[in-house]
């Protein structure tokens, strides 16, 4: 039976909001900008107003045919760059997909199983994002549902454990600085937010209202990135700046009774949420490619994908300096703003224009 | 066709699967439980206990009755280099996960800690929350002793550093804590100290006496116990503190603190910081040993508590004076106190911050509340 | 050999067309023709009222007792108005209760099918049809308790063998006349009579379709057992998980086919099939509605962990001591060194064998007879518990895992097959890969069960997609006075393309 894949909205923010905290999971100050964890603590709020503004204009301009993707709307809006706009989309999953694959096949690499190859992560990450984008995106979904709890539980348990540690000293006032760096890093945070070209880019699958998911999943990962920052912060202090994946050193500094550390429990969480954003992106990669291209979604579209992701992702995790570059590109927000921001403005204004002109016609 | 694409990639990832991750099997590590460093002629001397069990098979794996555990020792110019031909010798791949302790010698720590804790911070199997310890003599007799109880002489130390950690005597530090604190470049780490006893059966024993402080990564001088409580009640640490105090009318009680909390106010006076400490406990009587056999009545709790307020700010004080005034070390986050209460101050005031503290003045309030008088009654019946 | 399959096949395909001739003597002659000189082919031949008839069944098949005093007595005393064939037929038809079950048939196909049954098949010269008159009385298991799904307070019948008497089992507990039984024959050879039953007010029109067109499509010339047939209804017949329910239980299946779900009865098997089927419902069984809400909820919880236990413990074992060594706690972690110190094989290689042992006893003690099935319990116990762990050969803290697994496999019956598998792939992957393995072993194995949508209706719901009002009875069960306000029926789950649209 060829079934209608539909999505509702718990399934939708689930999805979304694992593949947003992977974010926090893998972030590294090393790597990417230092964030002062006082700072953070003011900048997050500000950057879900943020988010939530800059959501707009594409939800301006595609509420009126949400039986098509983002993609597609902007086809229809300018026929002529379609086909680019298609490949360019397509290809900025795919490199979020690659950059996902590379970072979580670094950071295995680095703070889990130093000793290890690295390809077999790679690898095997690939071919399981493969099977599950093979399968489509409502059993993505559904699984991130169930997984979503797993992880919420798992975090809930770990904060507990942490909460004796809380030294509320070295909470200090975020505007130490000024008030530039409180406004930067919400604005870093802001277009950092990538979730949000998934979602317009998801909207044929949708059965549910755009507006409640795009609050319920910011205001989530809000959550969830407060609390973590406030463990970072009042946990780990000072000692966190030394560490290459503060949050994985969380798990690891929590102990409870006979469990003595937690950092092979949190590899498990952060495998979840790896897999959920890596076969999310690689969907969306493949769907793409195969609306614009005419590629057969499961024969063609997923494997070239896949086998695309699994050998940059190699060259990625080979050479720290493009991976590196790879990061902050993506870190720089500039796919969030041209896609979410620039050309669906565009797109509307040129619609409203010709709307306008034929009016006039008629007239 | 299917089912063959199908076969081939199982092959393929089977083939993958059989040796891409290197294994090691849990009986081939070299489980290592204590770690001892100490600074020879310029030379690490490592000294290791190793798991090794002294019983086999049968009813129970692990002979506790016995010696479970076996010294390794090397030197090197590194710890790395020390650890490395430690793995050479035992042929095993050296396992510190299950590490719950590193004992650096006195003069070693006197020399500069920061090597060795930067050496453990970046081994990936290093916990965080590694217990440190200093000892009077060197690391290696305190690792190589022979304690008994347990499956393994490390259980014994890491039993006794929660203990007394648990009865307030002393403040555990972890790896984690001394990190952050070298890390701040203005605050400075403490670390227990730990001396060999010989108890009333002859037998060796371990036994915390005080603390160390440091100014940076060098140790500069140690609190005695009695230090150590005030150092305690300065990092709101108290839990189940024992403490006695004596005044003409009631002689000598003692005191358990069952809660404590310390919190600090900074103003800033004459260009100074003025450091106000206000520590609220409660408290219930312990053991009453009377003066004049009459026992102890509720009205005198007032001046029970006065005299344990009294006793309380001149803990601290002195303790304050040994590490602030006389040593320069920060070990009260002092700090960090600042930055959050007078940012403006602070940020001011960056540069000097090192010996601005050293000049600074501090104010105590303490109000410690009675509010249990124990199993034993010592009151006349019309009392009430 | 594949010559002679055909020509049987076109030999059954031609006498199923042929029908029945007007003259006695040639039918019985086609019959024996077609019957060959089966041993058990019985035909009478006698007068009735002056016309030729003969009485045909199946030796074996039929109630002596019933035939003398139903059919036999009153055919032979029998006296018309008017004599002839016609007359004879008519009385047959209208005027007689030979048998509770008396039908008309006219082709040979349909002779035959009925004497198989146990029908006593009366044929009239100069009539071209003829009557079964269902006498039957073989040899059948009576109705016994169940064998594979016990429980404490609910019935203790559970399914025989004969199809007729289970469909009573059924109608006995369902006194509503929207309860239907579809009954027709499948099987080139066997003709197997298989019945379909549900409830008309409840089930979805669209199911009910898609059921009997994919029945249809079975392919089996010879069906003995509802296993046949199941890979026919299956969606994904290669999943680790099926779509389609079998219990032995008339009671589990009055309560399926009362949420809009269809079952199938199989002759000869005493098993029904349930289709659709969630997930989650491998975890309940009946005893849960007889307990209290609370308890039924703990015993729910108890099978989940027991799940997860039974496909994930031996695995998360190996990979923890294999490459996480330091989750364990060091007392632990000591005793599980010293007793790998003498193993000669590596962890992944001990569970393997291990497990792989246990399997072998387990399948052992199913096909033993019951007398030397008890040596099998001693044999593996000193086999696996003393001597194995004596002799040095794996250490004593791989045979709790194994006894925990075996164990918690035990309480869910239904998925024994899945875990049986997936445990020895979590071996594997966890000897091979650590957490990380597990973890995406974890996810594939959620992934499989979540794609899976039997007929538009997803085989994850009600946790995923999530209804809280469908959950009332999934973790924990809630009070039967909110339970019985509204029925559930499975074309509402959530998520599902078969929305109930009535009859």
């Amino acid at each position: 039976m060829i079934r209608t894949q539909k999505i509702n909205a718990a399934q939708l923010t689930a999805l979304l909001v694992l593949s947003r905290i992977y974010s926090i999971f893998s972030y590294s100050p090393s790597i990417s900008k230092n964030f002062d964890g006082s700072v953070l603590l003011l900048a997050l709020p500000i950057s879900f107003v943020l988010t939530c503004l800059i959501a707009v204009p594409c939800f301006y301009f595609t509420k009126n045919r949400t039986d098509l993707c983002l993609y597609q709307q902007l086809h229809t809006a300018f026929p002529k760059f379609g086909k680019a706009f298609g490949i360019f989309m397509g290809l900025v999953f795919l490199y979020i997909c690659c950059e996902t694959v590379s970072q979580f096949e670094y950071f295995m690499t680095t703070v889990a199983f130093p000793s290890k190859g690295n390809l077999i992560f790679l690898i095997l990450l690939t071919v399981t994002a493969c099977y599950f984008a093979l399968m489509g995106i409502e059993p993505i979904a559904r699984s991130c549902w169930i997984l979503a709890f797993f992880v919420g539980a798992s975090l809930v348990f770990l904060a507990l454990c942490l909460v004796r540690d809380i030294d509320l000293v070295n909470i200090c006032s975020p505007f130490l600085n000024g008030v530039k760096p409180v406004f930067s890093s919400a604005c870093i945070i802001c277009f950092h937010n990538l979730e949000l070209i998934a979602l317009f880019s998801l909207l044929p699958n949708l059965n549910t209202d755009v507006k409640k998911t795009v609050l319920g999943y910011n205001l989530i990962s809000l959550i969830i990135f407060e609390i973590m920052d406030i463990l970072i912060l009042c946990v780990l202090s000072d000692y966190a700046h030394t560490r290459t994946l503060p949050v994985f050193t969380l798990a690891n500094a929590a102990s409870v009774s006979f469990m003595q550390s937690m950092d092979a429990f949190y590899n498990s969480l952060w495998t979840f949420i790896a897999l959920t954003r890596t076969s999310l992106y690689l969907f969306l990669a493949a769907k793409t490619f195969s609306l614009c291209l005419g590629w057969h979604y499961k024969k063609v579209s997923v494997p070239v994908c896949s086998i695309s992701a699994a050998v940059l992702g190699i060259l990625l995790a080979k050479y720290i300096e493009l991976f590196s570059f790879t990061y902050s590109l993506i870190a720089s927000g500039v796919f969030t703003a041209i896609i979410l921001l620039v050309l669906p403005t565009f797109a509307a204004t040129a619609n409203t224009l010709q709307r306008i002109r034929q009016g006039r016609t008629e007239a | 066709m299917k089912k063959f694409l199908c076969g081939a990639l199982c092959f393929l990832l089977c083939s993958i699967l059989g040796g891409c991750l290197r294994r090691t099997e849990i009986a081939d590590t070299a489980i290592i439980q204590a770690v001892g460093i100490d600074i020879e002629n310029d030379e690490y001397i490592v000294t290791l206990q190793k798991f090794s069990s002294g019983g086999s098979g049968g009813q129970t794996p692990v002979d506790i009755g016995k010696n479970n555990r076996t010294i390794l020792q090397e030197r090197g110019k590194s710890i790395s280099e020390a650890i490395e031909k430690i793995g050479l010798q035992t042929g095993r791949e050296l396992f510190l996960s299950a590490n719950h302790v590193i004992v650096i010698g006195k003069t070693t720590a006197e020399q500069g800690i920061q090597p060795i804790i930067s050496f453990f911070n970046s081994n990936h199997q290093t916990k965080p929350d590694t217990h440190l310890l200093i000892s009077k003599t060197t690391a290696a007799d305190i690792v190589t002793l022979n304690l008994q109880q347990g499956i393994v002489p490390a259980d014994n130390i890491n039993r006794l550093l929660k203990h007394n950690s648990f009865n307030s005597r002393i403040i555990s530090t972890s790896l984690m804590d001394v990190v952050s604190a070298l890390n701040n470049g203005l605050t400075d780490p403490y670390i227990p100290i730990a001396e060999i006893l010989t108890d009333v059966d002859g037998n060796s024993a371990l036994k915390l006496d005080g603390t160390a402080i440091f100014n940076g990564d060098k140790m500069t001088d140690s609190l005695s116990p009695i230090e150590t409580v005030g150092l305690i009640f300065l990092n709101d640490n108290v839990d189940m503190l024992l403490i006695d105090i004596s005044t003409p009318d009631t002689g000598t009680v003692s005191l358990r603190l069952n809660s404590s909390d310390t919190r600090f106010k900074v103003r800033i006076e004459n260009g100074l910081p003025v450091y106000t400490v206000i520590v609220k406990c409660e408290a219930a009587i312990n053991q009453v040993v009377p003066t004049n056999g009459s026992g102890t009545s509720i009205s005198q709790l007032p001046l029970l508590e006065k005299a344990a307020n009294l006793k309380i700010a001149q803990l601290m004080k002195n303790t304050i004076q040994k590490s602030v005034y006389k040593q320069n070390c920060d070990v009260f986050k002092l700090t960090k106190h600042l930055k959050q209460k007078q940012p403006d101050y602070w940020k001011t005031h960056l540069e000097q911050l090192d010996g601005i503290n050293s000049q600074s003045r501090f104010e105590f309030i303490v109000e410690c509340n009675i509010n249990r008088i124990g199993k034993e009654s010592r009151y006349s019946f019309t009392e009430f | 050999m594949s010559n002679n399959q055909n020509s049987d096949k076109s030999s059954s395909n031609t006498s199923a067309d042929i029908l029945l001739y007007s003259e006695l003597e040639k039918n019985i002659l086609k019959i024996r023709q077609l019957f060959g000189n089966s041993s058990d082919f019985l035909d009478r031949q006698i007068e009735i009222c002056g016309t030729k008839a003969a009485l045909i069944m199946c030796e074996g098949m039929v109630s002596s007792q019933v035939y003398s005093e139903m059919l036999a007595e009153p055919l032979t005393n029998l006296k018309l108005e008017k004599n002839g064939a016609e007359a004879l037929a008519e009385w047959i038809r209208s005027r007689s209760i030979l048998a509770a079950e008396q039908r008309e048939f006219s082709t040979f196909n349909e002779l035959f099918r009925y004497i198989m049954s146990g029908f006593v098949v009366i044929l009239i010269d100069g009539i071209n049809y003829g009557t079964a008159c269902g006498l039957q009385g073989f040899q059948y298991r009576s109705v016994s308790e169940p064998s594979s799904e016990m429980n404490l307070r609910g019935s203790r019948e559970a399914f025989a063998e004969p199809i007729r008497i289970n469909q009573s089992l059924i109608r006995r507990r369902i006194k509503s006349p929207t309860l239907r039984f579809e009954l027709f024959p499948i099987g080139q050879k066997s003709q197997t009579d298989i019945s379909l039953i549900y409830l008309s007010d409840r089930v979805s029109p669209k199911l009910l379709r898609e059921v009997k067109y994919r029945l249809s499509k079975v392919t089996p010339d010879v069906i003995l057992n509802a296993g046949y047939i199941q890979p026919f209804l299956e969606e994904r017949p290669f999943s680790f998980f099926s779509e389609i329910n079998v219990t032995e239980r008339p009671d589990t299946l009055c309560a399926k086919i009362n949420e809009g779900r269809i079952g199938i009865l199989v002759d000869g098997t005493p098993f029904a099939l349930i289709v659709p089927y969630f997930f989650s419902e491998n975890f309940q069984s009946m005893d849960d509605y007889a307990y209290h809400p609370f308890y039924a909820a703990f015993i729910r919880c108890l099978k989940y962990l027991s799940f997860i236990i039974s496909i994930m413990l031996p695995g998360i074992y190996v990979a923890v001591a294999t490459f996480h060594p330091e989750l364990l706690p060091s007392a632990l972690m000591f005793n599980i060194a010293v007793s790998e110190e003498t193993a000669p094989f590596p962890l992944i290689a001990e569970a393997l064998i291990i497990h792989l042992i246990y399997e072998i006893m387990r399948e052992a003690g199913l096909r033993l007879p019951k007398g030397i099935g008890h040596a099998v319990g001693i044999v593996g116990g000193l086999v696996i518990g003393d001597a194995a762990v004596t002799s040095g050969l794996i250490g004593a803290p791989m045979v709790m895992v194994v006894a925990l697994t075996a164990i918690s496999s035990f309480v869910i019956p239904t998925l024994y097959e899945t875990v049986a598998i997936l445990k020895f792939l979590f071996i594997l992957i966890g000897g091979s890969l650590g957490l990380f393995g597990i973890s995406l072993g974890f996810a594939a194995v959620l992934m499989n069960i979540c794609s899976v949508n039997y007929f538009g209706i997803p085989y994850s719901a009600p946790i995923s997609p999530f209804s809280a009002a469908a959950m009332r009875d999934v973790i924990y069960r809630e009070s039967w006075k909110n339970l019985g306000k509204k029925v559930f029926r499975v074309q509402d789950a959530p998520g599902s393309d078969m929305k109930y649209k009535g009859v």
